[in-house]
């Protein structure tokens, strides 16, 4: 079977029948024939489900297709547990060593994050050291070349750690507003919603004069409300949407 | 227009581009659009030359012509075609991929739309859930990309990639 010179009429058939974004970007990855056949599409993100740390795959849920489908774990995804996601990559806590790594599930790539700290504050959070981070938020990825500063909310606290990839210990973010969620990540600051339902801009100096949070800017972004705290927040060009949900 | 049971009696001649000739049903050569088109035009004295297709698959797309006339008034009241004919496409196209790809060419060249589809999912169907490497490697197909247009790839991609 000689893929190479099949016509380009039929290999766009055949990529019009893998609605999985995955399948489409291999598809066209393959060589420069297959690549001009098939035309760049726009998918909506997928979304890796929860799974056992060793489970042989991962899945993951695919709007575009509405199905869910295995994504094989490679080496540096095994016997770990996802304690967090940000843009296409995953947070992993090892189940033997608690070592903590950022990997591409895609790609298997990995970069290593600072451990659980040895001492924690208090004493029942032997626990809290096996599951030290529960959420991760990236202000780029670790290999695009921009700067990659990790947001990551400690697990039973409404407290933020951060780091550099590589870095050896977690930096304690410290603000004196109680930050529930970080939702975004532009123009060189975080954005985070804290409990007055606030929106907080914060904004960290370079890496190399080691300063923690150079600003912090608050601003109020909807009225007082119990029901309100639910905080979607997407960058589109140069303008920051905020989405507010009620919860019910 | 013949009826229906005429044109089942009445046989044409395919020949392979090997020059093996095939006697098939008019109504089984109809499920070429190519052929149909061909007898509407009368054009059919003699045998059918088919240049693009060897004997080996024109014996498989006959085949699947044959089910298929026999099949296409089988549709149930949705106008999907009903259970028993998906089984047996599935067996069908359960082949080699030598001769997949060989029925591919065919039916795209005999303009037989259903068998096309069918051919196509079958790829596809091979294609999803593996990896770029491992599709080159079952298709046997080399990686060509420059340099340079890998290095855009990656940056349009930087997650699929190291």
């Amino acid at each position: 079977m000689d893929c190479s010179t099949m016509i380009p009429d039929l290999l766009k058939r055949i990529s019009d029948k893998l609605p999985c974004c995955l399948d489409y970007f291999h598809f066209r990855l393959v060589c420069t024939h297959w690549r001009s056949a098939a035309r760049p599409k726009k998918f909506p993100p997928i979304f890796i489900l929860p799974s056992n740390s060793d489970s042989a795959e991962l899945r993951f849920f695919d709007r575009s297709d509405g199905g869910v489908h295995p994504l094989r774990r490679l080496e540096s995804t095994r016997n770990k547990t996802i304690c967090g996601a940000s843009r296409g990559w995953l947070a992993l806590i090892d189940d033997t060593t608690k070592s903590i790594s950022l990997v591409n599930p895609i790609t298997g790539v990995q970069y290593p994050l600072p451990p659980a700290p040895q001492e924690l504050d208090f004493d029942f959070h032997e626990l809290m050291k096996d599951h030290y981070i529960s959420d991760v938020f990236m202000s780029s990825v670790p290999n695009s070349g921009s700067e990659c500063i990790v947001m990551a909310k400690q697990s039973g606290f409404e407290r933020f750690v951060f780091c550099w990839p590589g870095d050896a210990v977690w930096t304690p973010l410290r603000t004196s507003y109680e930050i529930c969620e970080v939702v975004a990540f532009w123009n060189g600051r975080f954005y985070a919603v804290d409990h007055d339902e606030d929106v907080l801009a914060l904004e960290f100096g370079s890496r190399d004069e080691g300063i923690m949070l150079s600003s912090q800017l608050r601003c109020r972004f909807a009225p007082s409300h119990a029901n309100f705290w639910n905080v979607t927040v997407s960058c589109c060009c140069c303008m920051l949407i905020w989405m507010v949900k009620r919860i019910p | 227009m013949m009826s229906l049971a005429a044109q089942k009696e009445k046989k044409i001649v395919l020949r392979s581009s090997d020059g093996e000739e095939f006697e098939v049903e008019v109504a089984t050569a109809r499920q070429s659009k190519m052929i149909s088109n061909m007898i509407n035009d009368g054009c059919v004295e003699g045998s059918i030359p088919l240049f693009n297709v060897d004997a080996r698959t024109l014996a498989k797309v006959i085949e699947y012509c044959r089910r298929h006339a026999g099949a296409t008034r089988i549709l149930d009241e949705y106008d999907n075609p009903n259970e028993e004919i998906k089984s047996w496409d599935a067996t069908y196209i359960d082949v080699h991929q030598t001769i997949l790809y060989d029925i591919l060419q065919a039916a795209d060249y005999l303009e037989i739309k259903d068998l096309l589809d069918l051919a196509c999912e079958q790829v596809a169907n091979i294609i999803r859930g593996k990896h770029v490497e491992e599709i080159r490697n079952t298709f046997n197909i080399k990686n060509d990309f420059t340099v340079e247009e890998e290095k855009e790839i990656r940056k349009q991609h930087p997650w699929l990639f190291e």
